[in-house]
């Protein structure tokens, strides 16, 4: 399989046992590691060297068992099947070993080339739990390593073993006599575990000698299966009562926080603090990063300009370049940048913190009304920071049709792009003690819009869940994992690369065409007027019957790029400016707007479709990558912006003039 | 010793299973968590405004709707 001179090495595991961490601390944090909310759902690679060896190594999705139900758990089940890794390491959770033990005992079962490492080892020794690993190795007849990635321990032991390469020996688990029989009945070039494999699946088809056996003595492929698992269930929890002592302490501390994060009085009360509290940290923190963005990209647009003068470019490619692509582009940058870069890591503290579960676990009710599932309360609170990653965070959710419901409603969360706006024109429009106006009314007044968007959110699943996406809800089961104290360092890098960057260059590279576009319809006029204008005028009738106008309508239509241009390019509208502008005051903002025919009701039409209209570019783009369909992308489109019209056109209809 | 189901498990209450009765789906995913007949489960948090309880199984604690756990038929125990 692999060269000459390096080792293949791949790392197998359950689900959220430090697996990435460890990988990432081996292969130096250079790896891109493609992870959301604890999930690595496509393999990722990286390099090490160690000792002038060189090593690939794989980190597979996590998984609970190796026979495949989902498409996470068949990339490592084939993985491991077409054996591909020289050694295999399958990394375990030390302080909750049980837990982790049917897979060793699984893989135990195909390959020889397998070393057990107890991650997660400070822990385990923190509360007290006891592994006997002398007995451990022994019982199980493969190498044992403590180690501890965080803290970059057991590194050099596991690359010793496996420079060893005396792995083990096959461990064998003695299953029940009609198992046993119908095992010896299939071909001998297969590995146990393969031939397990096939009598729990439809495999078995391949087989009429095996089949007929075991269907005979009323051994379906799905009650292999079980009797399989319940055997090596029970076989586990043997080996943890011979090696393992565990304290009591542990699980009692986090049972007593848990009592607080889920109790029935202070559940709602710390669920909303956490998400305002993250929403105001962002805000704030982002303002001065932005405004730092924003002065050195006007820095850097004054010096383009001169140089594209000095080198002689025609005036019009100049200012398309200038004005048009390289000012929306740092836009976009500007606004977008600081407030992911500050709510993602946030937002990755409370996921390693393993408080996420909790509110998921809190919320499941409510969205299961809904035909939907708790998770959806986490993809929505990233949804708070863009909604690309939220419908990429659309992954945790196990089952098809609630992943979907989860996608396809995420666009009804105001994302990072669009607070701005929401925030600017409340404080504009619905603040009466305007002057001095305060900042609780605002936040008030944002929040009744956010809760409207969440109850749409709602709505909207709830009805997906009756028609286009009508099912019983399938299964949700949850698990629950110890509190952690978060690795800050790795979180920021990680949230970094894996969320932010992503996203920016979405983004960016849509706003570059987009950039071009609004230059050239605000600045060549055919009689005078601008191709804005005529546009505008065009989309006026239409927009009116919503309470919006001509020139909104087209600033949402070209927000498609991203939504943080849409205030802008409607000033932009108004003043016949020709490029993008900051820097105005709220005072000149009210102005501007009110002498272009804007009132309560106009305001509160523009929010509400602020907030209900289709997703932008980055946003669709991971819609159509996730469900890998154009019905569902159209569906994404047309879904929120059809109800965004509906509430418009009833609002204008009760309230407008 | 009582039959019960395992929603019936109240918090600290611990059961042993003796069947689960679910869809194929969901049987395969609770299996895969160690929810299978002859395990030890204990119900250890019950949620603040919905039927969806969570019990300590093999470690780990696991959070199953009301719906899935009233299918799971568990033997109380005392530890």
């Amino acid at each position: 399989m692999s060269k000459e001179n390096t080792v293949t090495i791949a790392f197998v595991g359950n689900p959220n046992v430090g697996k990435s961490t460890l990988f990432n601390e081996i292969t130096g944090l250079k790896q891109h590691t493609g992870n959301w909310t604890g999930k690595t759902v496509e393999s990722a690679r990286g390099e090490a060297v160690y000792k002038k060896q060189r090593y690939i190594i794989t980190d597979l999705p996590g998984t609970y068992s190796l026979f495949a139900h989902s498409p996470e758990e068949a990339v490592t089940g084939d993985f491991i099947m077409q054996d591909k890794a020289d050694v295999y390491c399958i990394i375990c959770d030390a302080s909750c070993l049980e837990r982790n033990l049917p897979l060793v005992l699984q893989l135990a079962e195909h390959t020889k080339k397998l070393i057990v490492i107890l991650n997660l080892w400070d822990e385990a020794e923190k509360y007290s739990v006891k592994i006997d690993i002398n007995k451990l190795e022994e019982e199980l007849g493969l190498r044992v390593i403590k180690a501890c990635a965080k803290k970059r321990q057991g590194i050099k032991e596991l690359f010793s073993a496996i420079e060893d390469r005396h792995c083990g020996s096959l461990c064998v688990v003695k299953y029940d006599e009609n198992i046993e029989y119908a095992l010896s009945l299939l071909p001998d070039e297969y590995t146990r575990f393969e031939k397990l494999n096939i009598i729990s699946t439809q495999k078995i088809e391949n087989h009429p000698h095996a089949k007929e056996y075991l269907y005979a003595a009323g051994y379906y492929p799905e009650k292999c299966e079980e009797i399989i698992t319940s055997v090596i269930i029970a076989k586990a929890g043997k080996i943890a009562r011979k090696c393992i002592s565990q304290g009591e302490e542990r699980i009692e501390r986090n049972r007593r926080i848990d009592k607080i994060i889920t109790g029935r009085y202070t559940a709602l009360p710390i669920m909303l603090a956490m998400l305002c509290g993250i929403l105001y940290i962002t805000v704030i923190g982002a303002n001065y990063p932005s405004l730092w963005l924003s002065s050195l990209f006007s820095f850097i647009e004054s010096g383009l300009n001169e140089f594209l003068i000095f080198i002689n470019t025609p005036s019009l490619i100049r200012e398309i370049t200038v004005y048009g692509v390289f000012r929306v582009v740092c836009w976009v940058i500007a606004v977008m940048l600081p407030p992911m870069a500050v709510f993602f890591p946030l937002f990755t503290i409370l996921e390693d913190a393993g408080v996420l579960p909790r509110i998921a676990f809190n919320m499941d009710g409510c969205f299961r009304c809904s035909g939907s599932c708790g998770k959806q309360a986490l993809t929505m609170c990233m949804g708070f920071g863009c909604n690309a990653v939220g419908v990429c965070g659309c992954r945790i959710i196990d089952s098809k049709r609630e992943r979907l419901i989860a996608i396809l409603t995420n666009v009804f969360v105001p994302c990072n792009g669009r607070f701005p706006m929401l925030v600017t024109l409340i404080s504009v429009f619905l603040i009466n003690s305007f002057g001095t106006y305060s900042t609780l009314h605002s936040a008030l007044m944002l929040c009744i819009f956010i809760v409207g968007g969440i109850s749409i959110t709602l709505a909207v699943s709830f009805v997906l869940s009756k028609t286009l996406l009508r099912g019983i809800p399938s299964s949700f089961t949850l698990e629950l994992p110890p509190y952690r104290m978060p690795k800050v360092g790795s979180v920021l890098v990680r949230s970094f690369l894996d969320r932010t960057l992503f996203v920016l260059g979405r983004a960016v590279s849509v706003a570059v065409p987009a950039g071009a576009l609004i230059w050239i319809l605000a600045n060549i006029s055919v009689k005078r007027i601008s191709l804005l204008d005529y546009i505008s005028l065009f989309l006026e009738p239409f927009a009116a019957l919503f309470g919006l106008d001509g020139v909104i309508l087209l600033a949402f239509i070209l927000g498609f790029c991203a939504n943080e241009i849409v205030l802008p390019v409607i000033i932009m509208g108004y003043t016949g400016a020709g490029v993008l502008n900051d820097g105005l005051g709220i005072a000149a903002l009210k102005d501007i707007l009110v002498l272009n025919g804007w009132d309560t009701v106009k305001c509160i039409c523009v929010l509400i479709f602020c907030i209900c209209h289709f997703p932008c570019s980055a946003t669709l783009l991971t819609v159509k990558k996730e469900t890998g369909s154009i019905k569902w992308s159209l569906a994404a489109i047309v879904i929120p912006t059809v109800v965004g019209l509906l509430l418009c056109f009833t609002v204008n209809l009760i309230f407008g003039a | 010793m009582e039959i019960l189901s395992m929603y019936d498990l109240k918090e600290g209450q611990s059961g042993k299973i003796t069947e689960v009765d679910c869809k194929s789906d969901i049987k395969r995913r609770l299996m895969e968590l160690g929810i299978i007949k002859g395990s030890l489960v204990k119900c250890v948090l019950s949620a603040p405004f919905n039927s969806i309880k969570a019990y300590s199984v093999m470690g780990s604690v696991i959070a199953v709707r009301e719906a899935d756990a009233r299918r799971v038929t568990v033997q109380e125990v005392e530890l």
